[in-house]
């Protein structure tokens, strides 16, 4: 599947997107260890808090749907499936 | 008086006389200032029915209680008149250093009455007003306007001017301030450039008395922590501007295309906030005690395109990006410039030009119709249809009038993308339900900052809402509209908003004017301004079928993308709204709810009778 990284996200991983199997994560909550486990310290600050849990105030979307309105981390992801890690943001 | 300065300065550009007025406590307590005060005043003064253009039509500039003190991102001020682009009340706000000079220059307002019979400039220095000749800046640029009105004033004097977008009556000419800041919508330009007024310079040493300083300060620091804490105001705006969203619109399938017939723009990357950041940022700007600093400098070295000037912001690498289906960001930059230069709306200029592209590519604009072909995608085409548009030039002439009138010209009023005859903003509703309802009850037409439910929908700010879902948006809506209305009457910049809310805007509030102010008194005070706009555009005369979107919105479904399928389901979320609001199945405020906001006397379509 499609990981996309937007903004801080992007910086903290260094690249705009990567490929990244379904049989290796198939789950958001998978997904996001590995993707800390690959991309180390910076990313971890970006996705979670201090104690580990997803933070709050980022937006994960899988093919454009905000996983809060799915399942949660709880989503599973097919190979097919993008990814975007969106930083907290605004404008308007 | 406190927070407030208490005067108010009415011009008579008729007359060529001045008087200056006591602000009314009363009215400054329950419509605070900047838009609240200055839809008070337009409603008491202006009568129904008046032409936008005509001289009984009032242009009025005001200020917030807590402009110019201090407060965080208090450089906010509203221009406030009756609207020729949609014939109903029209504020449009802007920031800078212009808003805090005007009370610094000795009052609260200034009311412009009447029409030169020539082109004036007023002059505003510490209390001392003068209407002065200005045909020799006449037909020139705003930047260029600016300079010529600073160096025969004062060195530190501030300037809100038209560009000849204004002069020409364009409907969606907008009040360009401190070369770059624009009180961009409705046609407020349009209704300066109809009384012969060129610019406003103001220039002051006064200050804005705070009742309770030490009270002040410590609501200060709270909220300038709060500010410094949430990282959309501590890291993304400032990093990255309003641009920023262009990826997360895109991303969640709401991003309007070749004119909302899509949703996705397969190109988004090339006119990302990323590329422009990475391209042609020059550096941040922030605007009077702001430390969010959202401004963007550009410069363009590209011979094609070159120059430098003030953004663009997300909405405008929109108007005359995706929705034209051009993904040159060096062009769009440039017609952003000519816009600010010339004083031009550049949302309502860009979905003009792709309502007439759509209306060109389907044949009913005919080829000789139009002196310029108005093809999709043809990124040459922004810089000449907005120069033609400013100076009515060939087809300049009907694009000049809208997207609305424009479409109706042509048979085919349904291509607009409008509510109310204003342009929708940058987001397809189908994608985000919220901002349909707000789009359809807007008071000033199709706008975006009135109810941003933008930010829970896709920003996930102050918590996350379900974008395709209908649910409870009435009640959202309604929220962000009179906070919204609050935030703008008190002065300060929405983008407050995204960390703080109205039991800050409160604690600084009650401080600095010495008076108390509940949040939920504040609150109060912001329905009370949504309904007073709603009866004054009663008065002009809305009904219920004015709170409508554009057919393509409510029975287009969108093609592709995360909303596919998705369509706006108004008619459901509008009676929740009504009954959210207080008002009857008809969208009228019943007397109950104008008795509890002070409105009683009104009888809604009568409001100028209520003195």
């Amino acid at each position: 599947m499609r990981i996309r990284f937007f903004f801080f996200m992007k910086t903290a991983a260094g690249v705009d997107e990567v490929g990244i199997s379904a049989d290796v994560a198939p789950d958001i909550e998978t997904l996001v260890h590995v993707l800390v486990s690959r991309f180390g310290l910076p990313l971890k600050k970006e996705l979670l808090t201090e104690s580990g849990e997803l933070r709050r105030d980022i937006n994960i979307l899988v093919n454009g749907r905000n996983i809060e309105f799915i399942s949660g981390t709880a989503t599973g992801l097919d190979n097919d499936d993008t990814v975007s890690f969106l930083s907290a943001v605004a404008g308007g | 008086m406190y927070g407030w300065i208490g005067k108010l300065a009415r011009i008579n550009l008729t007359a060529r006389s001045v008087v200056v007025e006591d602000l009314d406590p009363k009215m400054a307590e329950e419509y605070i200032g900047a838009r609240g005060l200055g839809t008070k005043i337009l409603c008491k003064e202006v009568k129904p029915g008046t032409d936008p253009f005509s001289p009984d039509n009032k242009l009025i500039f005001a200020t917030g209680p807590l402009t110019g003190t201090g407060a965080i991102s208090s450089g906010r001020y509203n221009v406030i008149t009756k609207s020729p682009l949609t014939g109903y009340i029209a504020a449009s706000n802007a920031g800078g250093y212009f808003p805090a000079e005007m009370k610094y220059a000795g009052f609260d307002a200034y009311i412009f009455e009447g029409k030169a019979d020539e082109p004036v400039y007023v002059w505003v220095n510490n209390g001392k007003v003068e209407i002065r000749s200005a045909k020799h800046v006449w037909g020139k640029d705003t930047s260029e306007t600016t300079d010529i009105l600073v160096a025969e004033t004062d060195p530190d004097a501030k300037v809100a001017c038209i560009g000849p977008a204004g002069e020409n009556q364009v409907l969606f000419s907008c009040v360009i301030n401190d070369k770059g800041r624009a009180a961009g919508r409705s046609g407020v330009g349009a209704v300066m450039g109809s009384k012969n007024l060129k610019a406003v310079v103001v220039r002051g040493t006064g200050d804005v008395k705070i009742a309770d300083m030490k009270a002040f300060r410590e609501a200060m620091a709270a909220s300038f922590k709060k500010i410094r804490e949430h990282p959309v105001t501590s890291q993304g705006l400032p990093t990255y501007g309003t641009p920023v969203l262009v990826n997360v619109v895109n991303q969640h399938g709401a991003f309007p295309t070749r004119n909302f017939q899509t949703g996705v723009f397969d190109r988004a990357e090339k006119i990302s906030g990323e590329t422009l950041a990475e391209t042609l940022l020059v550096r941040k700007r922030a605007c009077f005690a702001c430390p969010i600093a959202c401004g963007r400098p550009t410069a363009v070295t590209a011979e094609k395109y070159a120059g430098k000037g003030e953004g663009p912001e997300y909405e405008v690498i929109w108007a005359f990006g995706a929705t034209c289906d051009i993904d040159d960001l060096e062009a769009i930059t440039k017609a952003n410039y000519i816009c600010n230069e010339l004083g031009i709306d550049p949302i309502t200029m860009g979905s003009t030009l792709a309502c007439a592209m759509e209306l060109y590519e389907k044949g009913y604009i005919p080829k000789d119709a139009t002196d310029i072909p108005l093809k999709f995608g043809d990124a040459d085409l922004l810089i000449e249809a907005v120069r033609k548009t400013a100076y009515k030039e060939g087809i300049g002439e009907l694009l000049a009038k809208g997207s609305y009138r424009l479409a109706e010209e042509f048979g085919h009023p349904e291509l607009s993308m409008s509510t109310k005859k204003q342009e929708y903003p940058a987001y397809d509703p189908r994608g985000s339900k919220g901002i349909g309802l707000n789009y359809a009850t807007s008071n000033r037409g199709g706008c975006h900052v009135r109810g941003y439910t933008i930010s829970p929908e896709m920003l996930g700010v102050p918590e996350k809402l379900d974008p395709l879902s209908k649910e409870n948006k009435a009640v959202w809506v309604k929220a962000f509209q009179d906070v919204t209305a609050l935030v703008d009457s008190v002065g300060m910049c929405l983008f407050t908003t995204f960390a703080l809310g109205a039991p800050d805007v409160a604690s600084m509030l009650e401080p600095a004017v010495g008076i108390p102010f509940s949040t939920e008194k504040a609150l109060l005070a912001g329905e009370r301004i949504w309904n007073l706009e709603r009866l004054y555009n009663m008065r002009e005369g809305l009904t219920k079928d004015d709170d409508s979107l554009t057919p393509r919105l409510v029975e287009e479904a969108m093609p592709e993308g995360p909303a596919a399928g998705q369509v706006v389901e108004l008619a459901e979320m509008l009676a929740e709204y009504y009954a959210v609001r207080g008002w009857s199945d008809e969208g009228e405020p019943t007397p109950e709810t104008l008795e509890r906001l002070n409105l009683g006397k009104c009888k809604c379509r009568c409001v100028c009778e209520e003195a």
